[in-house]
């Protein structure tokens, strides 16, 4: 793995994040978290890669094999990615249906005033 | 006032970004000093114990099924907690529009949907059969047959497959699948043979590989029945 390229992957995990955290809107934020998913699987790729490396399946002496392991925790992170992913549509669905907007903060002010309007006094507010 | 708003806003976009390329300057920092020039060790150490298995040839079934079978249990734990949110929540949200939408009617989709889907379903059951022998495994054979779900859901409708497929028995049977899995580990770890973490036998294998191809099939099938659901229909 040349340095280059794990700097790339790290990168793209960066930008990622930073979305993740300064967007305002929330499938943006469930894009930015599906942006860093992927740039750790590319990482993963490219920690591994080595030309010429075969498929890890049979074992014969003398053949240069691919290292198994960030493959079956690609696996891992594919599935639970997915799954997250399902989830979290989920609730963005149940919000907007429920407040008719995907801004965090709107959501937010909308949230604050229900609780004003029952009398109990918004709980850790921000 | 709206300067100074602006302002604000910026100076804690300028803080967050530069936190989070800090921490991306010190991971990449890592990479580069932190390397070992033995490189792959563990890797090679894999491939190793994965010979000394008499019924494992492909590699990475080796790992996740059988040295790190306590990982692929608490990926399957995840994936079912995800799956009871969605059915949890899909049973709460009144589902307004799910019989009276129309059904888009082409006899080209029915005909192919209906001709391919056996086939379909067969790869999948091939693929979570010999996992053990070649490329393939439970997970690729679960989504294949949640894929070939959604194919004859696309001919027939979401709710006439879901009766077919009888879901509120096969969401029992995903459970059981969990079970299966969590008692394969604890048995694995009572008697631990050559391999720590799962068991090695190969009933005991292609067992697991059907036990997490019916879990990965039946949420799959759940997730994509919930989103067709609440659009209404394909």
């Amino acid at each position: 793995m040349s340095d280059f390229t794990a700097a790339i992957s790290i990168l793209i995990v960066v930008v990622g994040s930073i979305g993740l955290i300064l967007k305002k809107n929330l499938l943006m934020k469930l894009l930015s978290l599906s942006i860093v998913n992927t740039a750790t699987i590319l990482f993963f790729v490219l920690v591994v890669y080595t030309p010429g490396d075969r498929a890890p399946i049979g074992a014969y002496p003398g053949i240069q094999y691919a290292d198994p392991l960030p493959q079956a925790l690609v696996l891992t992170s594919i599935v639970i990615n997915f799954g997250v992913l399902a989830l979290s549509l989920l609730f963005t669905m149940v919000l907007v249906k429920r407040y008719h907007t995907l801004d965090v903060k709107k959501i937010e002010e909308l949230v604050r005033k229900e609780f004003e309007a029952e009398g109990r006094p918004a709980s850790h507010g921000d | 006032m709206i300067a100074m708003k602006k302002l604000t806003f910026s100076l804690k976009g300028a803080f967050v970004v530069g936190l989070v390329s800090t921490f991306g300057v010190l991971a990449v920092a890592a990479i580069i000093l932190g390397k070992d020039p033995e490189g792959l060790r563990i890797g090679q150490l894999y491939l190793k114990r994965g010979l000394e298995l008499d019924n494992v040839s492909n590699a990475v079934f080796g790992v996740y099924g059988v040295f790190r079978f306590y990982d692929t249990l608490f990926e399957l734990m995840i994936f079912s907690m995800a799956v009871l949110g969605i059915t949890v929540f899909s049973d709460l949200e009144a589902s307004e529009s799910s019989e009276s939408a129309q059904l888009v009617e082409s006899h080209v989709v029915n005909a192919s949907a209906s001709f391919l889907y056996p086939i379909v379903a067969v790869f999948g059951f091939y693929l979570a059969f010999s996992a053990h022998l070649g490329p393939g495994g439970g997970f690729a054979a679960g989504v294949i047959g949640g894929s070939g779900v959604l194919l004859l859901a696309l001919s027939k409708g979401a709710g006439e497959t879901g009766r077919r497929f009888q879901e509120n028995e096969m969401k029992r049977v995903e459970y059981l699948a969990l079970i299966f899995a969590l008692g394969v580990a604890v048995l694995g770890s009572l008697y631990p043979g050559k391999a720590y973490g799962g068991l090695s036998g190969l009933g005991t294998i292609i067992a697991v590989n059907t036990a997490i191809g019916m879990k990965v099939f039946i949420g799959t099938w759940a997730i994509l029945h919930f989103f067709v659901k609440h659009r209404g229909e394909i």
